[in-house]
């Protein structure tokens, strides 16, 4: 069981970083509806005259679930929005109660958690595996929240941990950005950038480059 | 003064900087020789564990980002340096050592001994102590702090 405890140390991300740790598929103006109807609460700090919008490590996986819900499994935000805010409410909570969905007797999704709270999600018909799905992608977010640790998608070397350099993805296992990879490749080649990182293997500082979208020469 | 550097500034500034330390009184330590990767919670305690009175570190983007770190190291007594890029400037290890060594007189010099730690940010062009409060309100989006 991971520790529930409190983390000592906030995580604050960019709308720019959340797109691109959730990546494939996310874009700031999804981000910014989902925060403009309330969906994710407030944000840390909102953008203004220069200083990006910062989001909390919870609405980095509250738009992980969102994101998943929506796109990949077809939800009508707006239609199931009280029980979706219900659910990512609760996931965020150190004593989450094992929230679950599950398929209603008409076919609808329901979901529940094991104190007892249901609620149906009226309209909302679910076919096949889908109830199963919805279940392993809320669970993986969950794991995700009490690890600290978000997997980014075809960057097995590049980690969001919450508790690395306040979230800012970073090479697995390290306290370099990839952002600072980034920025030193303006003026370093790729043969330079592993004399200086000498303790990060290659292939992870070329997955930290192309992450940040960066083209370096050998 | 004993001072850590954070895992993105080359290990070889801590050397260049050590050979000068006559200048600046201070005794480098790369994080990176005895404890690459540590989590940000646990850099306060390495810190006074390992008598490092400051830790010195790089931003590259938004300095409010890391506000949450700054806090808890002065929280706990440990002074933090930021170095920070100039406009087109690169942080390649070249500059990272040519700068802290240009400011290193000024920033040993305001790196205190005892009292209340500092947060200081160092750019090419000087060494700016900021204090909580300052960075607080940036954060929050104060345009007429500098």
């Amino acid at each position: 069981m991971a520790d529930m405890s409190p983390r000592p140390i906030r995580a604050l991300y960019t709308v720019s970083e959340v797109c691109r740790i959730l990546r494939p598929g996310m874009t700031s103006r999804k981000v910014h509806h989902w925060l403009h109807t309330g969906l994710l609460g407030s944000p840390i700090r909102q953008e203004q005259r220069g200083r990006p919008t910062l989001l909390s490590f919870d609405q980095l996986i509250k738009v992980r679930v969102v994101q998943t819900l929506r796109d990949e499994l077809g939800f009508s935000l707006r239609r199931v929005r009280d029980a979706i805010e219900w659910v990512l409410v609760g996931l965020v909570e150190p004593d989450w109660g094992g929230i679950e969905f599950f398929r209603t007797g008409g076919g609808e999704v329901g979901v529940r958690d094991r104190h007892g709270v249901e609620m149906a999600i009226g309209g909302q018909l679910v076919i096949g595996d889908a109830v199963s799905q919805l279940n392993i992608a809320l669970w993986a977010a969950r794991a995700e929240w009490e690890t600290g640790v978000v997997r980014i998608q075809d960057f097995p070397n590049v980690i969001s941990d919450a508790s690395v350099m306040a979230g800012s993805p970073v090479v697995g296992g390290t306290r370099i950005e990839t952002a600072f990879v980034a920025h030193l490749a303006g003026a370093m080649s790729l043969r330079e950038l592993r004399q200086t990182f000498d303790q990060v293997p290659e292939e992870a500082l070329r997955e930290a480059l192309s992450f940040e979208g960066v083209d370096v020469a050998a | 003064m004993n001072v850590l550097l954070d895992e993105q500034l080359d290990a070889a500034v801590a050397d260049g900087l050590n050979a000068m330390a006559h200048r600046h009184g201070m005794v480098a330590t790369s994080i990176r020789t005895f404890a690459a990767g540590t989590k940000d919670e646990d850099i306060p305690q390495l810190c006074r564990s390992g008598g490092y009175g400051a830790l010195i570190s790089a931003n590259v983007r938004d300095f409010g980002a890391k506000l949450p770190i700054y806090e808890a190291l002065l929280g706990a007594g440990v002074s933090v340096v930021v170095l920070r890029p100039g406009r087109k400037q690169i942080l390649t290890p070249e500059v990272q050592l040519g700068v802290l060594v240009q400011h290193s007189s000024s920033i040993g010099a305001m790196l205190p001994a005892s009292g209340p730690p500092k947060l200081l940010r160092v750019t090419q062009s000087g060494v700016v102590e900021r204090s909580l409060d300052e960075l607080r309100q940036e954060f929050e989006g104060n345009p007429a702090l500098p």
